[in-house]
């Protein structure tokens, strides 16, 4: 009794404040003060109305500093995540930090976390969702693409077209239109925009081959080249004990359950015969086509399958992910993946802990044909985050501030923080609005490159970016520091990555809109379809001609509806 | 003699059975615990199975160092704490009522509907939230402990094991001239403490295990509840999606062994809450108070 009344109750007066509040806000909004300039624009139905010519004819419009401290100083009320391994000096914490101050002083914006969220970003947008659903916003909130879309289809949102022609700064605007808009235009919807990307770098996340050098040297092999040297190598790896201890306990080639991925994945093999997975290319004719269901991925998967009868690939993949398939790695047991950047630092790291002797090194992709091998990047906004204001905030702009901020300290003035309170502590993760230009990792490279060859460890102890200091400790001797090392050294993995930038080796989706409609619904079960089908193809416990049959039910079950919607958002273009 | 082949023959049988299967409960158990006093990189090659490879204790050290770890013990005790004592009241001053006969208490079937309708039926995850965030409980202790403050399924139990008391020790007491409170405190309560003790081990055991309310409900991380905040730290990271910055957190990735310790330590009071309250299972929460 006394809990249903309660809750009926609750419910009855949630409902009533619901109305009376949103009453008020709109009332609110009507009798705002002038200097609101952006709120209109929020609710207009033409998005090009107010112009920045406009701005003037507002005699208490402020002028549009990019960078300009409000006096006195607002309050904003921000909704963000933190990433598991942030941490606090002591008597800081979440929500009172070195950046919370640096805006209240450079800015004069004083930051109220509603909440916050240290945890895997899953977890994150999962409580987001319940907040999003009970309309309980804050001014500024960090959201995924998909919670970006369920915003602006519900109108919660503000339009930030005008705000951004207005506040974002050139460097801002620099690195918004150093990929071509893509990333802004991902989060255009009708001609609005409705957020701000987190901008990452998308070439990080290209597959590069990896390979143990020092069993490729005892095995005589040599450095592959083709597609052909990729499966001998692999086979090798398998069945001529290269670890000696007389057991055939190795595998050639890693794979993990969910198949694609930064470590191990299967794109890096696919791209070797022109493959790529889950992405829109061009063809011939002109029209976008996706790449999951081109006779090219038949060809790759035919090849894997050959490899996986040969006993190169893990015969019990399909049960592990990645974590369980980086064991492999660090125990010793596996001589060949397709991985990201960053996977020196794990899990390689780890089994160079246990064994010094092990020496792996990245290798542009090899081809199967002569024409050379497009690495594959990702398909979204890297980071897949986007930064939103709530509908009817009072200062839209402070967004934009916020990240003109940013930038400017940390790439235009170079700003390091007290490094004696703050040594080891990545105070950048306390930034809320963040970003990185696309380079940002390749620059560390060169400049490590620059270093080294001048051998001038003491300036890389000492170099602003936070993975240079780490690469001089392996120079100085650390192991522990080797991952690092491998990323960015000298002949890590950005050399293979600069190869191939040098050479345009990278194949981009030619569709970077929202996600359509129909993209929504089905992609879930279209992706679940892929996995099976492919799986099942890679194991052998179907043939290779139930590809015919996947690309079949691929277009029936909405595949062909999602073709349709991207060629119309293109020919809209 | 023949009997008692057979009978040795079940009972090897029974024995090696029931062996196995605490075995393959306790095996879990044991791995986690070898895994927090083994070295990172062995814990990472998967080379821990039963016992700790290269044995250090440096995972518990770096734990116990950590104040999120214990901030969050403590508002795991306030809960449990405060949680018990005010589901057990509640349970008390309800199941007492409800058990009585409707010539006693004319609304009972009609009371006790509604309390069973609220286990049928509920608003779904965003009223909860709302409601929550109305009353201006988000953020608070209360938040954790208020939503669920009425147990309907422990309310049922004991208002069961209530009606199985002999009616004449009512009686009695009334003739004697005790009221509702005197026979409920003084004659109920005493008789019931099986009952009371497995009502208090559900609630603990669900207080100290539930995560999803802590997440929800709490804005900042020093606010969480243990079993969430292990639930922060436990769960993968998803390989398939990473980039930029991203990989700064990779070198945590295979800290298995930090991962490890405070499942266990997570895990520890309740383990060893459970033998002193499990003996009150074997009386069993069917049992009457009217004996031989």
């Amino acid at each position: 009794m006394k809990k249903t009344k309660i809750m009926s109750l609750g419910l009855a007066s949630a409902i009533m404040l619901v109305s009376v509040l949103t009453g008020c806000s709109s009332k609110n909004d009507g009798n705002a003060k002038p200097n609101e300039n952006a709120s209109p624009a929020a609710n207009s139905e033409a998005p090009t109305a107010n112009e920045p010519a406009n701005e003037p004819a507002n005699a208490s419009t402020p002028p549009a500093d990019p960078l300009g401290k409000y006096d006195p100083p607002i309050t904003v009320s921000v909704i963000r995540p933190y990433d598991e391994n942030v941490k606090f000096v002591e008597g800081e914490s979440a929500t009172d930090n070195l950046w919370t101050r640096k805006y209240e002083e450079g800015l004069g914006i004083k930051v109220n976390y509603d909440w916050t969220l240290q945890a895997p970003i899953d977890q994150y947008y999962q409580k987001l969702n319940v907040a999003i659903a009970s309309n309980d916003l804050a001014d500024i909130m960090v959201v995924s693409s998909g919670q970006l879309k369920q915003l602006a289809e519900a109108g919660q949102i503000a339009d930030l077209t005008d705000v951004y022609q207005n506040y974002a700064s050139d460097f801002t605007k620099k690195i918004f239109t150093d990929d071509g808009g893509l990333a802004l235009n991902s989060a255009t919807f009708g001609g609005k925009l409705l957020g701000l990307p987190r901008l990452g770098s998308d070439i990080d996340e290209v597959p590069l081959l990896w390979i143990r050098k020092d069993w490729l040297k005892k095995l005589n092999l040599p450095d592959p080249k083709t597609m052909a040297d990729v499966d001998k190598i692999a086979e090798a790896f398998a069945t001529q004990d290269p670890d000696g201890n007389g057991k055939a306990d190795t595998s050639g080639l890693g794979l993990s359950k969910d198949l694609n991925g930064g470590f191990p994945g299967f794109e890096g093999y696919l791209n070797g015969y022109h493959a790529y997975y889950n992405t829109w290319l061009k063809d011939a004719s002109g029209q976008l086509v996706n790449s999951n269901i081109q006779p090219e991925m038949k060809t790759a998967l035919a090849a894997l399958q050959k490899l996986y009868a040969n006993k190169a690939i893990d015969k019990e993949f399909g049960t592990k992910d990645g974590g369980k398939a980086a064991e492999a790695v660090t125990n010793g047991k596996l001589g060949m993946y397709y991985g990201a950047m960053w996977t020196p630092i794990w899990p390689i790291q780890d089994g160079r802990n246990l064994d010094k002797t092990m020496e792996w090194e990245p290798f542009a992709l090899p081809s199967a044909d002569g024409q050379p091998t497009k690495g594959q990047v990702p398909f979204d906004v890297p980071s897949n985050q986007y930064y939103v204001v709530k509908k009817n905030a009072e200062h839209p702009e402070a967004a934009l501030k916020m990240m003109n901020f940013y930038y400017d300290s940390n790439y235009i003035k170079g700003e390091k923080a007290d490094t004696a309170k703050y040594d080891g502590i990545e105070t950048f993760k306390y930034v809320i609005l963040a970003g990185a230009p696309t380079t940002e990792n390749l620059d560390v490279y060169k400049k490590a490159k620059t270093l080294f060859e001048a051998n001038d460890v003491e300036s890389m102890k000492n170099a602003k970016e936070g993975q240079l200091p780490i690469v001089a400790k392996y120079l100085e001797g650390d192991e522990k520091s080797w991952g690092y090392y491998k990323v960015f050294g000298p002949d890590g993995s950005y050399k293979v990555i600069e190869q191939m930038l040098n050479q345009n080796l990278f194949m981009r989706s030619e569709y970077f809109g929202p996600p359509t409609p129909t993209m929504g619904e089905k992609s879930s079960t279209l992706d679940t379809l892929l996995k099976e089908t492919f799986t099942k193809i890679i194991m052998g416990a179907a043939s290779i001609d139930e590809f015919d049959k996947f690309v079949e039910n691929w277009k029936q079950l909405g595949g062909d509806q999602i073709t349709k919607e991207v060629n119309e958002w293109a020919a809209s273009r | 003699m023949k009997a008692s082949v057979s009978y040795r023959l079940f009972n090897g049988l029974n024995i090696t059975f029931l062996s196995l299967l605490s075995l393959i409960c306790i095996l879990p158990l044991v791995h986690v615990l070898a895994l927090s006093f083994s070295n990172n990189s062995s814990a990472a090659a998967g080379l821990v199975k039963l016992w700790p490879v290269g044995f250090t204790t440096d995972a518990y050290r770096f734990i116990l160092s950590k104040p999120a770890f214990l901030d969050s013990i403590v508002v795991t005790l306030q809960r449990v704490g405060l949680g018990t004592v005010v589901n057990l009241l509640l349970t008390l001053l309800v199941a007492y009522p409800l058990s009585k006969e409707s010539s006693d208490f004319r609304f009972r079937t009609l009371y006790a509907w509604i309390f069973v309708f609220t286990i049928l039926f509920n608003g779904g995850l965003i009223p909860w939230y709302m409601t929550i965030k109305w009353t201006g409980i988000m953020d608070t202790i209360w938040a954790l402990i208020l939503p669920g403050a009425v147990p309907v399924f422990n309310i049922i139990l004991l208002l069961n094991f209530f009606r199985g008391l002999p009616k004449e020790l009512d009686e009695s007491a009334s003739i004697d001239g005790g009221g509702h409170w005197t026979i409920l405190w003084k004659i109920y309560v005493p008789l019931s403490t099986p009952a009371l003790a497995t009502i208090t081990l559900f609630t603990i055991v669900w207080h100290w295990n539930s995560w999803f309310d802590g997440l929800i409900l709490m804005k900042v991380p020093e606010h969480f509840p243990l079993s969430t905040y292990m639930q922060t730290i436990l769960v993968h990271i998803d390989l398939t999606s990473m980039s930029g910055k991203d990989f700064e957190v990779l070198k945590d990735v295979s800290d298995r062994t930090a991962k490890a310790s405070q499942i266990f330590l997570g895990a520890l009071p309740i383990i060893l809450a459970y033998p002193f309250l499990q003996r009150y299972f074997v009386k069993g929460i069917v049992l009457g108070s009217v004996k031989g």
